[in-house]
């Protein structure tokens, strides 16, 4: 039986050790352990390289890993991803305090010089593309009309919506049912357009991770979704060092590169590690491109001649001049 | 010192080669049966404090929702303490034990199931779908880590044996 002393010691490493699980955890809720993160992997890889250095199993990227270390500016490099690391951060928290200061406020839409136009347009044909009997007839018009057949969209697997080059919609425009991604227009042409599904191979987008924890939302690591041709889609470019759970929510934070409303994608169904220190991520689309039957394209529009904008400008300016007046030529 | 250097090392090492060969070694099929038998060859506060503490470092180094795995460690730990004062204290004789040679599997069996479900969020872990789920992808990673602690435990019973460790009858 163990000793009255070593029960009271192992009562104290046990307390201490709860303590410390606990301020870790908050320490990475409040996302204090990144450069934390960085120093333990690299306490753990000359572990890697003494496991690698087995005989018969070396890899592919042992021998990156390797030059890495033997190279003599490691000290720099190690640096450089520090503060690539760093760099990363501060760019996503940028990023989240823009969102949540609501930059696309209503007057900031109306005076904006993009501004999202939504077209809405019906899907026209089921998943498997447009029926036989239709494709030919529309061809046949085509043909009646002097068009050739690389001008008009008969052939794909994806939705065929009724909105065309005529209503504005162009290649690359996002498809979404509500705010959930649907695919973005693969082809388009004058009267209809050609749907890339997110599932469908090919089919690429920059996007975030969401967590819901209690009510509250907190935005995560950014990746690529990219579209496998099955059911799931795969989330690349996630770091191993990036906290990612099943459940999480997949939102994109962006349109075309410039900064719009949140676009939702789907959920992480499963996450584990790839061997190239990268998490290997599924994630199931929330849109059901079968069921779908109404869907808007959205896309970006210059507005220069807009006069409500130029109003709603001139009586700002005007505020302001006003408030300047208030305040005295003194201040 | 020597005595903590070498499971720490060992358990340094666990991680680094699960990091090293994470397409074949699924996260914790080495370090759980690893920190198990640690935590079971000599119930001492500095095994506890290895074992908890490199487990919290491979939390720190590959993250989830929760450190389920290494809080659950002192937890056990004062549960059973607690449990054995009150023994003590009504003068109780009579005690469920778990065998000594399930108790090295039955410990990763569970910080396996507890780092599964610290994958989830707070909504998945209420849906039971998610749960099941969660624990269906745990069998790639038992496969490995329960052989594994059947072998650790068959070393604990075998280094009895030898006379390199004492038989200690208390477990955590």
């Amino acid at each position: 039986m163990p000793t009255e002393s070593a029960q009271l010691k192992m009562t104290a490493a046990s307390v201490m050790l709860l303590v410390l699980t606990l301020m870790v955890t908050v320490a990475d809720r409040l996302q204090l352990l990144i450069p934390v993160r960085t120093s333990v992997h690299e306490l753990l890889l000359p572990g890697q390289l003494l496991c690698r250095l087995v005989p018969g199993s070396f890899e592919a990227d042992f021998d990156a890993t390797v030059h890495q270390s033997n190279n003599p500016d490691s000290a720099d490099q190690t640096l450089l991803r520090r503060l690539m690391v760093e760099n990363a951060r501060l760019r996503q928290e940028q990023e989240t305090r823009r969102t949540r200061r609501g930059l696309y406020s209503e007057a900031d839409a109306e005076l904006a010089l993009l501004q999202l136009q939504v077209v809405p347009a019906q899907v026209i044909s089921s998943r498997q593309g447009m029926p036989a009997a239709l494709t030919q007839l529309i061809l046949d018009a085509g043909r009646n009309s002097g068009l050739r057949r690389s001008e008009l969209v008969v052939e794909g697997d994806g939705l065929i919506l009724d909105a065309g080059t005529d209503r504005n919609v162009q290649t690359g425009d996002r498809v979404l049912d509500g705010l959930t991604v649907v695919g973005r227009i693969e082809r388009a042409s004058r009267w209809i357009s050609l749907v890339q599904p997110i599932h469908a191979e090919g089919f690429r987008a920059q996007v975030s991770l969401l967590r819901n924890s209690g009510g509250t939302f907190h935005f995560g690591a950014s990746g690529i979704l990219e579209g496998t041709g099955e059911a799931l889609c795969r989330l690349t470019g996630v770091a191993q060092t990036e906290a990612v759970a099943v459940g999480d929510e997949v939102v994109g934070m962006d349109v075309e590169g410039l900064n719009g409303p949140s676009l939702y994608f789907g959920t992480v169904t499963t996450a584990n590690f790839s061997s190239g220190g990268q998490w290997e991520i599924r994630v199931r689309p929330a849109a059901v491109p079968a069921g779908t039957r109404q869907v808007g394209v959205l896309r970006w529009q210059l507005q220069i001649g807009n006069d409500t904008a130029l109003s709603k400008l001139e009586s700002q300016s005007s505020r302001t001049d006003l408030l300047a007046a208030d305040r005295g030529p003194g201040r | 010192m020597l005595k903590s250097l070498f499971p720490l090392l060992l358990l340094w090492l666990a991680i680094s080669a699960e990091l090293a060969y994470s397409g074949l070694l699924p996260h914790g099929a080495v370090l759980f049966p690893l920190a198990a038998g640690i935590l079971l060859w000599r119930s001492t506060a500095q095994n506890l404090l290895i074992a908890g503490g490199m487990l919290l470092l491979d939390w720190v180094a590959r993250p989830t929702v929760w450190p389920l795995a290494g809080f659950i460690i002192p937890v056990l730990y004062l549960f059973t303490s607690w449990r054995q004062r009150r023994d003590e204290l009504f003068q109780r004789h009579r005690r469920t034990r778990i065998p000594e040679p399930l108790q090295v599997p039955l410990l990763t069996l569970l910080l396996v199931l507890l780092h599964q479900l610290g994958q989830l969020n707070e909504s998945s872990l209420l849906q039971i779908k998610s749960v099941l789920a969660a624990m269906q992808q745990a069998i790639p990673l038992l496969m490995i880590a329960l052989p594994l602690s059947a072998a650790m435990a068959l070393l604990t019973k075998l280094a009895e044996e030898l006379g390199i460790r004492r038989p200690v009858r208390q477990g955590i």
